[in-house]
């Protein structure tokens, strides 16, 4: 298992801090919930990721503990392809004359003209060669990719292109990293920035400390956060010399 | 260390100057009764003035008494709740109730919610879950927990209350306070008393009382 600090523990670590009882528990628990939220929003302590069959109408809906997405694509083995947004997908819901929400209809794939079956059919009976080279002249052309998404926050699902109905996407995310059931379980990076924050918040709206205080507990919790962010950062030599690399390709010989 | 009878006997002999009449008006029980309410405002002042003050918010052992209190379900078994044996001193955040624990696990307590704040916690499902503790609220003479400790088979709590009810404990007992504050409460009794109103003697003989 490895290392964690459950967020109980760093409460009760700043109640020793600061030399409190346990009746200031409630208070430093609700400033440790909202400080790990708001961690988890700049610090990216907890990337979730989980699968998911689109339905029948498209969509996905988003998981309690979603905040952002980092990546969404097609489950391919053990690697995933990445989808890209579609900002042109329409935000409503498919309402057939039954009231009941359906599919929208399969645009892209059903072209009105021609004989072919799909718009990939129509682009090899019209634009390739019977050797499969492309004839040219086709202007204006740009890619695009079909199999695409878009979160859509008011009805709390991913709306997916038709074509990927009943098929697996990937899903990574940010996560709000709580579950109301369990007991809150924080990377050992962040406890001492937590707890800094705690300690600050309590500051701030307890009369017995002067702004000076405040500004210094302040202060104290930047630099923890600032010290979790570096050491989350996982950049290094290696990782510059791979990306360098990466972005280098063989020439093609005259 | 002084015993409950001794200092309330001494006060007692110290207010009348000598060996009490039996036909007083004051008797060695209200004696008794009033030095118990001065030791715990006696207490309660050496906790605010010197640990307070100093930023020290954990009370000194001689102010902490212990109880045990029986559970019982409310609400349709959604909680529970215990009756407070005595009346502990006011404190902010109610720390007057220090602490309530399962008798089984002493170490484990229950988490303190200040009067009238869970309202506005249980809505909030991460903090309303307490990390996975019980919490109480402490209202009037009850605590009321929020969850139902009977179906965690937790029949009895047990109880650190900051008071010391001198009038359940018998005339042998120690009194359990610091030697430096014997002086105290007995010179704060001393003053109570002199304040009370003494009736007139009209009966002209050598007893003095009237």
């Amino acid at each position: 298992m490895a290392a964690s600090v459950q967020l109980d523990q760093i409460v009760r670590d700043a109640l020793i801090t600061c030399g409190k009882p346990i009746h200031y528990y409630m208070e430093f628990l609700h400033y440790a919930l909202k400080g790990f939220r708001e961690m988890q929003y700049d610090s990216y302590l907890n990337v979730t990721s989980r699968e998911f069959t689109v339905n029948a109408n498209g969509e996905v809906f988003l998981p309690d503990d979603y905040v952002d997405y980092v990546r969404i694509g097609q489950k391919n083995g053990q690697y995933v392809i990445p989808m890209e947004p579609k900002y042109t997908f329409n935000r409503n819901e498919n309402i057939n004359s039954d009231g009941v929400q359906v599919a929208y209809p399969d645009i892209e794939g059903t072209p009105a003209a021609k004989d072919a079956t799909s718009y990939e059919a129509e682009y090899y009976t019209e634009y390739v060669n019977d050797k499969g080279e492309h004839e040219g002249r086709h202007f204006g052309h740009k890619a695009t990719q079909r199999k695409s998404f878009r979160v859509l926050p008011e009805r709390e699902v991913i709306l997916f292109d038709v074509s990927v109905i009943d098929e697996k996407i990937v899903l990574d995310y940010i996560s709000t990293g709580q579950e109301p059931s369990l007991r809150t379980v924080v990377h050992p990076y962040a406890s001492e920035a937590l707890e800094r924050y705690i300690l600050y918040r309590h500051f701030e709206n307890s009369k017995s400390y002067g702004v000076g205080q405040v500004r210094e507990a302040k202060e104290e919790y930047t630099q923890a956060h600032r010290r979790l962010r570096a050491r989350k950062n996982d950049m290094s030599i290696g990782a510059i010399i791979r990306s360098l690399r990466k972005n280098t390709h063989a020439g093609i010989k005259s | 260390m002084i015993t409950v009878g001794q200092i309330t006997e001494q006060i007692f002999r110290l207010h009348v100057g000598g060996n009490p009449d039996a036909d007083r008006e004051i008797t060695f029980h209200d004696v008794r009764f009033l030095m118990g309410q001065v030791v715990n405002r006696i207490l309660k002042t050496e906790h605010l003035s010197v640990n307070v003050a100093n930023g020290e918010h954990f009370p000194p052992h001689v102010c902490i008494a212990s109880y045990t209190a029986t559970v019982t379900a409310v609400d349709a078994n959604t909680a529970s709740e215990a009756t407070l044996p005595v009346f502990p001193m006011n404190l902010p955040r109610q720390m007057g109730v220090w602490s309530v624990a399962s008798t089984q696990n002493s170490y484990d307590k229950y988490i303190p919610i200040q009067t009238g704040q869970w309202s506005l916690v249980s809505s909030n499902s991460m903090l309303s879950v307490l990390e996975g503790h019980v919490g109480y609220e402490v209202i009037g003479n009850k605590i009321r927990f929020t969850e139902n400790l009977i179906t965690d088979q937790i029949t009895e709590v047990a109880l650190q209350l900051l008071v010391q009810d001198v009038t359940s404990m018998t005339d042998t007992d120690v009194l359990p306070v610091p030697p430096e504050l014997e002086d105290s409460i007995i010179q704060e009794t001393l003053k109570a008393l002199a304040i009370s109103s003494k009736p007139q003697d009209v009966t002209p003989d050598s007893n003095d009382q009237a």
